[in-house]
This record gives structure tokens, sequence and C-alpha cells, in this order.
């Protein structure tokens, strides 16, 4: 399985109801381009009954260029 | 050696040296009564100017909806981007789609589109997906403009039991001129063709 959050600034997200298992957690540098992370991804084996936290470290690199982000949050009801 | 140079310098006819200070001197006072008047005519001839610059600033927002429209919390339609900066941009836009608690927790599973959602993507208006999973929209977007829509409609259908569907919309833009900004740092774009951004598609 495959899933993407976005987390914004010093953010950051809870994933439950994740099956036992190895999993890998990759941040997507292709977006935060001013950022370096301190590393490319973290392995994680999530065991029964124990949380397990990863935390990415992002320095700023680029100072060129100028850019803006906007992010908005839509949390929908179904229909009917 | 050196006295017989001595004697040879004190033969020498004397210089008129003191001539010569004196038509420097004169010649000195010229140029700075030249230039004296020269900057009085500057002075007198040339108001004052005063230079205001203004710094550029690239940023953007996500705008749903008709202006002044409200989201009814079943359907989001007209998602697009508009340049709220002083300079022309170039945009592009990440969708995260997921399953929320009322905590803010996100679940495992992942929402499946044309099962769990509806959506329509825009077709033909500037918009295209890169190999990155991110939408480009390839020509820039002057200051104050908007971007055409990203998303025509989204609706929610079946959600699990205690989440609802989140549609998380994140958006970038850069500023459009060199386009080196550009091409040099967003991942999907390959060049910059007179203003459109050549995009990279997936299995490209």
């Amino acid at each position: 399985m495959s899933l993407t959050v976005a987390i914004s600034g010093q953010g950051s997200v809870t994933v439950t109801g994740l099956p036992v298992g190895s999993y890998t957690v990759t941040e997507l540098t292709g977006w935060s381009w001013r950022y370096e992370p301190d590393r490319a991804s973290a392995a994680v084996v999530l065991q029964p009954g124990k949380d397990n936290t990863v935390t990415f470290m992002n320095e700023k690199t680029n100072l060129y260029w100028l850019d803006g982000d906007s992010c908005k949050d839509n949390i929908f009801d179904t229909k009917g | 050696m050196n006295h017989e140079r001595d004697g040879a310098w004190s033969r020498r006819r004397p210089r008129p040296v003191r001539r010569r200070q004196w038509a420097l001197a004169i010649l000195s006072a010229f140029c700075l009564l030249a230039s004296a008047a020269s900057l009085a005519v500057l002075h007198t001839g040339t108001g004052p100017l005063t230079n205001l610059f203004q710094p550029g600033q690239v940023s953007c927002r996500v705008l749903e909806g008709a202006d002044g429209s409200t989201f009814d919390g079943v359907t989001k339609t007209d998602v697009r981007i508009r340049n709220t900066g002083n300079t022309d941009a170039y945009i592009r836009a990440a969708i995260a789609v997921t399953w929320v608690a009322a905590d803010g927790d996100v679940f495992a599973g992942k929402p499946q589109a044309g099962v769990d959602y509806t959506v329509t993507y825009s077709e033909n208006e500037g918009w295209e997906p890169g190999f990155d999973g991110f939408w480009y929209y390839t020509r820039p977007v002057a200051a104050g403009a908007d971007t055409a829509d990203l998303i025509k409609s989204l609706s929610a259908v079946n959600s699990p039991e205690g989440f609802r569907l989140s549609v998380k919309i994140a958006a970038s833009s850069i500023q459009a001129s060199p386009g080196k900004a550009v091409i040099d740092n967003w991942t999907a774009v390959e060049s910059v063709n007179g203003t459109s951004l050549v995009i990279k598609k997936e299995g490209a």
C-alpha cells in the first residue's frame, strides 16, 4: 500500500490502522525544494501495541529565487 | 663619479621652473572654476528625483467555488490558484486525499477515486500532471490573476465509520522570470518553451 499525507511547516500527522509490518517513510523533496532533509527515508517496523515515530529535520539550503506557498484542507461529508 | 655628475648637472642651464609652476597653477584654477560652473548648472538645472523601488513578492492562494460562495461540505467546485504576488509566477499544486478522524488522525486506507469519491479534472486548460505526482500549470500567471480550474468538481461518496474524506490542496508559486528559477527547482519541469513549461510525464 502507498499513502501520501501533507504536512505544513513544523506540523505532524498520525496515521492509524496500519497493519503490523515493515514500512518505509519518505519525504517528497521535490515539493520543498528550498530544504534539505536530514535523511532520504526511514524504515519502520510496526509491532502490535507499540507506537512508532519518524521525524524528518529539514534545513533551509536554497536561498535563491522568490516563491510562495498556500494550503487548504477540505473535509467532506458524504452525499445523502 | 658622483662629483662629476653633480658638476655636469650644475653646468646645465637652469629650467624655467617658476614659469611652468605658474602656468600649472593657472590651468588648475581654470579647471576648478570650470567644474564648479558645471556643477552649478547641473544643480540648478535638475530638480530632486525620488526613486521608489518595490521589492518583488511571489505568493499564491487556493481558491474554490465562485467568488463569494461557501463550501456546502459535499461538493467542491472550481478549484484554482490565484497569484497574490506582484509579479508573474508559475504555479503548481499537490493534492493529498485521505480519510481523517475527528481528532485529525489519518486512516491508513487510501480513498479510491471513482469509488469513495468522484473527481473531474479540467482538460486542456493548461494543467498537466508531472512524473512526481504534482500538477503543473504550464503558463505564467500574471499578478492578481487566477489559473484555469484544476478541479471542476469533487464529491465524497463513501467513507469508513468514524472517518471523513479529506482533500488537502497545496499550491506553490515561483517567479516566472528568468526561466532558470523554475527549471532548476521544480523537478518535473524539463524546459521552458517560449513562456510555456515543458513537463516531464510519468513513464517519459
